[in-house]
């Protein structure tokens, strides 16, 4: 029948060009337009994921309440009221046993890589220009385990700054707001203590603005001592081996610990429910798109259907079932479908490769200006399997319609 | 052998009787031709006898086994392997050539490969040797009738069912076909079962049955 199918299909070239046209037009309109929308999110995932932690474990904020000292100063028998209770906010600097943290994440086989880290508001000056930014203060090579800074890095290594001796390593963006070069020395302070001064010894550039203009890296023991606190950590950034479970595992570390643990897609919660409108929209416009498809082929099955009764009335009295009649239309279909569907990922993806070399716009597209789009088979496949679908969907009520003819109805009808 | 015991058939609601209690047999190597005034029933009968319509009342057997009885895929089967159908109109699938029409029913079970050298020859005695590849439309109406008896016989069916085959031809193709099927009648021992207002196509078989008001009127052994 598939013969026969194929003959049907190629004996009217225009319907079924024109047909397939708009399963093309449909599989073309839903690779273009999710690769665009997913590019630019698996862009701004993957920011979030590579440049920042996966699970970011800080010290921990506390409401004072009623009860809360009651132990620092009484014993635990004793019943105790306050006359004015207690009450305010109770910001633990530093994060309270770090080693236990570090052997808890050092034994956890879902860990990647760890570190940890003194983050500071501090601010920098060179002569007139001062600027405040944050003050990241690591060991360079877990941190470059952690995220992907070290491919950022425009200027120097992020290696440099290892050893220490007040070197740090600055955003392009700040650099340019300091008005300052690589090796050129700034002051830095914690706006307590007198300012330490600092020579920058590479540049990095994101493509992130908000990092780009206002992070500074140094070694972790410059930033303790720019604190006075050696020894003490306030973060510790942890990278697993499979960000999916970043979720899971940051609530059972959560549950057991006193420190704030976050995972990177709790902390832009947010930001990520904007993802959620951006598909409805998405799979609305294709389905759209691939409702015209499919009312296209209907029309024309039916047409078709109407049009060859006296040889559906021959093929059954050839001995063909009413099965072979319902598989010779809806084949039609899906051939229709897979054709449509497959040309529809080919012209998809060569506008997606086109798009892909466009210059729209500056660091907010990242870092490369060009516009991201994702290439992600999943958007193809499903592309195709909306096609085949909309096609099978199309294909079936004017196939069974042909199914359901018997040839002495048609016969007697005199047609 | 197909008998037919009792065959009644009526169409509609109210219903209109169309056939009223058929008894007859057609013999295996039997040229029947069915006859009658339109309306008569003649083609409702060779209908009901080819297994294409079912009888309202009565039973239709062919080699002795009850048509009704049969389940669909043994119905179809039956059909494919052991009868041919020739309309009056030519019912070719416009999309294939002579050759491919020929063929088709012998692909239901796949078995057009081994059925070309036999559908080559048909239409080469048919006169059709040069317009194998010919498209139905690219064919002249008598060409395509031909085309459509080689199909009929393609699978070497016992029983030929033909409603009015010559009715849309002009005399010499008319004459040209009922000589074919003829030939296949004495030749390969075929039973022909035609409907036909032609009353001197119907001279040319073995038995003429006669109806009216769907009633059987008359038989005539005509050899």
């Amino acid at each position: 029948m598939l013969f026969l199918a194929i003959r049907h299909l190629l004996s009217r070239k225009r319907q079924t060009a024109l047909t397939l046209l708009g399963i093309v037009l449909g599989a073309t309109a839903y690779v273009v337009i999710s690769g665009m929308m997913l590019g630019f999110r698996e862009f701004l995932v993957d920011q979030l994921i590579n440049n920042d932690a996966h699970i970011r474990i800080s010290a921990r904020e506390d409401r004072i309440e009623e009860h809360s000292l009651d132990r620092h100063f009484f014993q635990a028998s004793e019943q105790v009221i306050w006359s004015v209770a207690p009450y305010g906010r109770k910001i633990d600097e530093w994060i309270e046993n770090p080693q236990g943290w570090y052997r808890r994440i050092e034994e956890d086989p879902r860990v990647e890589a760890y570190s940890q880290q003194v983050t500071s508001q501090v601010m920098l000056r060179r002569g007139n220009a001062s600027v405040s930014g944050k003050l990241v203060g690591s060991d360079p090579r877990r941190q470059a385990r952690v995220t992907n800074i070290a491919s950022y890095m425009v200027e120097g290594r992020f290696s440099d700054i290892a050893n220490g001796g007040n070197r740090i390593i600055v955003g392009a963006d700040l650099l340019q707001t300091l008005g300052a070069k690589v090796y050129d020395s700034v002051l830095v302070s914690n706006g307590r203590d007198a300012p330490v001064p600092f020579k920058i010894v590479g540049v990095f550039k994101t493509g992130i603005r908000p990092l780009d203009e206002g992070t500074v890296y140094g070694a972790i023991a410059d930033a303790q001592r720019i604190n006075s606190t050696p020894s003490q950590v306030n973060e510790i950034a942890v990278r697993l081996k499979d960000v999916s479970l970043a979720r899971q595992i940051a609530t059972d570390w959560a549950a057991i610990s006193r420190e704030r643990v976050q995972s990177w897609d709790q902390a832009s919660a947010n930001f990520l429910a904007v993802f959620k409108m951006q598909d409805a929209i998405r799979y609305l416009m294709t389905v759209s798109i691939l409702l015209v498809a499919g009312f296209g082929i209907y029309n024309i099955l039916n047409m078709v259907v109407t049009q060859k009764r006296r040889e559906i009335a021959i093929l059954r009295s050839m001995g063909y079932t009413a099965g072979d009649v319902l598989f010779l239309f809806f084949i039609q279909g899906m051939t229709l479908g897979a054709l449509g569907g497959v040309v529809g990922l080919g012209l998809g993806y060569g506008i997606s490769r086109f798009l892909e070399t466009l210059k729209i716009a500056g660091p907010a597209m990242g870092g490369k200006g060009a516009m991201m789009v994702s290439f992600n088979p999943e958007i193809y496949l499903f592309a195709f399997v909306l096609a085949l679908f909309a096609s099978a969907v199309a294909s079936v009520l004017p196939a069974r319609v042909a199914g359901r003819l018997t040839p002495i109805d048609i016969i007697r009808s005199g047609e | 052998m197909i008998q037919l015991n009792e065959v009644s058939k009526s169409f509609g609601n109210p219903p209109t009787q169309v056939l009223h209690g058929i008894s007859n047999e057609i013999r295996d190597g039997e040229f029947v031709a069915l006859t009658g005034r339109s309306g008569s029933g003649k083609s409702t009968l060779l209908y009901i006898a080819s297994s294409l319509d079912a009888a309202t009342t009565g039973t239709v057997k062919i080699d002795g086994e009850e048509i009704s009885r049969m389940n669909e895929d043994e119905l179809h089967e039956f059909r494919n392997r052991n009868m041919g159908f020739i309309f009056q109109f030519h019912y070719l699938l416009p999309e294939l050539s002579a050759l491919e029409n020929v063929l088709f029913p012998a692909r239901k079970y796949r078995v057009h490969p081994q059925k070309k050298d036999e559908a080559e020859s048909l239409l080469e005695d048919f006169g059709l040797g040069g317009k194998l590849g010919r498209l139905p439309g690219q064919l002249s109406g008598g060409e395509q009738q031909r085309v459509a008896i080689a199909r009929a016989l393609i699978m070497s069916p016992k029983y030929i069912f033909a409603d009015e085959p010559t009715g849309n031809l002009d005399s010499i193709n008319g004459e040209t076909v009922m000589r074919i099927l003829q030939q296949i009648n004495s030749k390969k021992g075929t039973t022909i079962v035609m409907v036909t207002h032609d009353p001197d196509f119907a001279q040319l078989a073995s038995r003429r049955v006669h109806l009216a008001d769907g009633k059987v009127v008359s038989h005539e052994d005509v050899l």
